[in-house]
């Protein structure tokens, strides 16, 4: 039986699509999978509803029951939907049809946005069977249809985020064993720290700002939904916040399961340095939020824990953007010159050097704008004069954080250049980052702090940690910042001389490198462009007479 | 011979995985509708060089040249004019042969229909268009295979091991399609561990071991080099060696004679122009050195000392020869 109209129609717009749904159907293994589940799900539900006298019960049974379905039906879209989708990546590769897709003119893109919808169809399929036994909570009363259909919605946006990371992860195993092994195993770790994390720790916050919205309620955003008031919070936090922070992490996860899809020689870098650059400013703004919307001594806090959260993921950044090739492969140059390419597409092109400069450069430059946002917010309402300690404060954590980023991109330039692999350049600068970090805290534990009667003396020996910053804080809180100030800027100094001494040898030796290989290059071109083929040819060393 | 630009060529390819060189600065030219066997043994480097050519691997260094194409720089459009059909290539079991045909030609945004009915035409395969392509045997799996190669009417077929596993019918079948698509104009590339099956088929041949390209070209002309009183050129190959090659010039030959062939390998061996004669039954296979005119000699003496020739013939797998004699080098 071949496709049909409306399959022909569906075959022409997506291949990889229409294929893999006629195979589902016709295979059903995740069809029954999924429905072995739902009915789990159901029937559980179903227990607890009785359990809890089907609304006769003292307790509300809706709420509860609203909270135990969609906590378990959380679970099996974080654990199932990236196997799903590793598995259905991983197994072109087993069942070596990979090269022939390939080589059929489907781009990698195109593939992995079919495989994208694949996957999520199965879940959307799970997701329609639990839903009749979610009605029991609305009929349990406590829990209105809107927050129903929300409540459906987000698990239907965190299944995306979970089919992307399994996609990522497919794309990048070398088979189906280890893509099921390594979605399992890390969607069984994060999941939980999630649900906890997100779910859980995160429903105080929302409880303080909206106060109708349960504390200690795993599943509280759609209930914030319908029961916040709308004003431009609930517009900053419940709808720009989360589609922004939604659509960088899909984005991300694309371009990371495209890089891995794709060959060395390929472009492999200007989709992910693109996402880069749009996801600094929008990070940048959501760091932000907290210390906007806190008020009085917490607001310090805030915007440390905003500026913490900027550093961290700029060095995410130098740790993904560390891969990119030492420079543009002959393919892109070729593209570029044929394209007749600008220099925003060359600057966005693959190239270590160029890459860790942009890394570099607009790190700093958001790192110093927070700081000064943040310090200019600390400052309001404060008399013309000296900037009051918390200001001084966030500007030196700021300051310090910088130099520290400025060491991790350079080590990573030079180790990355140095080393035969980037696994081997990523794990190496991990270590070193581990060290710095904790290395001195130990020394101080161990030598400073028994050595020493004055505690604050023997933290000067924790000076070159990026975490020092907090004894910094504390010695201007106290008055007393001279000498924690000036180790401080001092070991920071320290950090950036380091990681600029290391960028330029790492960009030296870069540029050698490359230089090399297209003198190489060049020389092989013109003995090739010379060269005619002689007709028959036998190896001249299978002439001679054996042994002569 | 390509008389007009090669429709493939290969210039001083080198492939590393890891430490380990795989293919050492091979180069060869095959020219419009030809049939190119590539041999090797296991591990010799026929894959990679396949896969290179194939784009799905960017070698270490040198340069492949499909149509004129560079395959480093422009994969997408190498991809439009080979089909490439892999040793071990997968299918998807689960769906119907016209379904698997259907699939392969909307990705490569054929008109559907018409593709799939054009390959099925060729492959012979219309009579199991609606069976699953996972119940199929493996020899209409591999006519599958090679329908979903043809769909887009690729200048060059890039096979590896089209025939492994394959019944005598369908080999023959298979053999017959080569043929066929040859006289359609299409470049063949193929590898296999066959020497057989690609004499019968190939007009030139690439002898691959350890990375190294041994010999290429039409197969009775390397037979030549290797193993008849003709001087090579000077310009491709050093006189000294010519020389030697001359003077150890020989091929083999099939006699079949009137009952036991034990007298004649008797008299055979006495003979100062014969080598490595072998009998059985009434066959036996002998090295002579030397050309047509020494071998009509040597059978005037055969029947003048009684032996009864029946048959007489060039040894036919002359490919065989020729495999063994370079690799068998290799060895020494």
């Amino acid at each position: 039986m071949s496709f049909g109209p409306t399959s022909q129609k569906l075959l022409l717009k997506s291949p990889i699509f229409a294929r893999e749904l006629r195979q589902a159907f016709r295979t059903g293994r995740i069809i029954v999978l999924l429905l072995i589940l739902a009915v789990l799900v159901g029937l559980f539900v179903l227990g607890i509803a009785s359990a809890l006298g089907m609304g006769r019960a003292s307790i509300p049974a809706g709420p509860i029951l609203f909270q135990i379905l969609f906590s378990l039906a959380y679970f099996i879209v974080c654990i199932v939907g990236p196997a799903v989708a590793a598995i259905d990546v991983a197994s072109e590769r087993d069942g070596h049809t990979w090269d022939a897709l390939v080589l059929s003119g489907l781009d990698v893109r195109t593939i992995t946005r079919g495989k994208f919808w694949t996957a999520i169809t199965a879940i959307g399929a799970f997701l329609l069977m639990i839903a009749p036994a979610s009605i029991l909570c609305f009929l349990l009363g406590g829990v209105g249809i809107g927050e129903l259909v929300i409540a459906f919605l987000l698990l239907a946006v965190i299944a995306a985020i979970s089919v992307a990371y399994g996609l990522s992860v497919g794309a990048w195993a070398n088979g189906v064993g280890a893509a099921t092994l390594l979605t399992l195993v890390s969607a069984l770790l994060a999941a939980p720290f999630l649900y906890f994390g997100v779910g859980v720790g995160v429903s105080f916050l929302a409880h303080a700002t909206w106060p109708d919205v349960p504390s200690g309620a795993p599943v509280w955003l759609p209930l914030a939904y319908v029961r916040a008031s709308f004003d431009g919070w609930y517009l900053v936090l419940l709808i720009v916040l989360p589609v922004a922070v939604t659509g960088l992490a899909l984005w991300f996860l694309y371009e990371l399961t495209v890089l891995r899809l794709t060959s060395e020689s390929d472009d492999r870098a200007t989709g992910l340095k693109r996402w880069y650059v749009t996801a600094l400013p929008v990070v940048g703004c959501i760091a932000m939020v907290p210390g906007i919307m806190t008020r009085g001594s917490m607001r310090l806090t805030a915007l440390l824990g905003g500026l913490g959260g900027l550093f961290t993921f700029l060095v995410f950044c130098a740790f993904v953007l560390a891969g990119d090739a030492l420079a543009p492969s002959r393919r892109v140059e070729f593209r570029w010159h044929r394209l007749q390419a600008g220099w925003h597409t060359r600057v966005l092109g693959p190239g270590l050097v160029q890459t860790s400069m942009l890394l570099l450069v607009t790190s700093l430059l958001a790192m110093g704008l927070f700081a000064l946002v943040g310090a200019g917010i600390l400052s309001r309402g404060i008399p013309s004069g000296l900037p009051p300690p918390s200001a001084i404060g966030l500007l030196t954590c700021g300051e310090y954080w910088s130099a520290f980023l400025v060491f991790i991109v350079g080590f990573l330039v030079w180790s990355r250049v140095r080393s035969d692999s980037v696994s081997g350049a990523r794990i190496l600068a991990l270590v070193v980052a581990a060290i710095a970090l904790a290395a001195p805290w130990i020394a101080f534990l161990v030598f400073g702090y028994a050595g020493s009667k004055r505690v604050q003396d023997a933290l000067l020996i924790a000076a070159p940690s990026p975490l020092y910053v907090f004894a910094m804080l504390s010695a201007i809180d106290k008055g007393e910042p001279h000498l924690a100030l000036t180790s401080g800027i001092a070991c920071s100094l320290g950090w950036i001389s380091m990681g600029l001494a290391l960028f330029g040898l790492g960009a030296r030796r870069a540029t050698k490198i490359v230089a090399e290989r297209r003198t190489l290059r060049a020389s092989l071109e013109s003995r090739m462009a010379g060269e005619t083929t002689h007709l028959p040819f036998v190896d001249p060393e299978r002439l001679r007479p054996a042994g002569g | 011979m390509p008389v007009s630009a090669p429709v493939i060529r290969v210039q001083h390819l080198t492939h590393r995985f890891g430490p380990n060189e795989v293919l050492h600065d091979i180069g060869f030219e095959v020219g419009r509708a030809e049939i190119f066997g590539f041999i090797g043994p296991n591990g010799a480097g026929k894959t990679t060089t396949i896969r290179a050519m194939a784009t799905l691997i960017e070698p270490s260094s040198g340069r492949i040249e499909i149509d004129g194409i560079d395959v480093g720089l422009e994969p997408e459009r190498v991809r439009s004019k080979i089909g490439y059909l892999a040793d071990n290539a997968g299918i998807y079991a689960k769906l119907t042969v016209d379904e698997f045909l259907a699939f392969f030609a909307a990705a490569y945004r054929l008109e559907v229909a018409r593709a799939v009915d054009r390959a099925l035409e060729l492959t012979d395969l219309g009579a199991s268009r609606n069976e699953l392509a996972g119940t199929l045997s493996k020899g209409t799996r591999q006519r599958l295979q090679l329908a979903k190669t043809l769909l887009h009417d690729p200048d060059v077929l890039v096979l590896d091991e089209p025939a492994s596993g394959l019944d005598p019918r369908a080999r023959i079948e298979m053999r017959d399609l080569f043929v066929r698509l040859r006289a359609a104009g299409k470049t063949v590339f193929l590898s296999s561990h066959i020497l057989t099956e690609l004499s019968d088929v190939c007009t030139s041949v690439g002898i691959l071991e350890k990375g190294q390209l041994l010999a290429y070209g039409p197969i009775a002309e390397i037979a030549q080099r290797l193993g008849r009183r003709v001087p090579a050129p000077e310009s491709a190959v050093p006189s000294m060696l010519a020389e030697t090659l001359a003077a150890r010039g020989r091929r083999a030959i099939k006699l079949r004679t009137l009952g036991s062939a034990e007298a004649a390998r008797q008299h055979l061996e006495s003979q100062p122009d014969v080598s490595s004669v072998r009998a059985s039954g009434d066959q036996l296979t002998f090295q002579l050195a030397g050309d047509d005119g020494v071998l009509a000699e040597l059978v005037k003496r055969l029947v003048q000392a009684g032996v009864g020739v029946v048959g007489i013939e060039p040894e036919r797998d002359e490919l065989e020869a020729v495999f063994l004699e370079l690799t068998k080098k290799g060895e020494t």
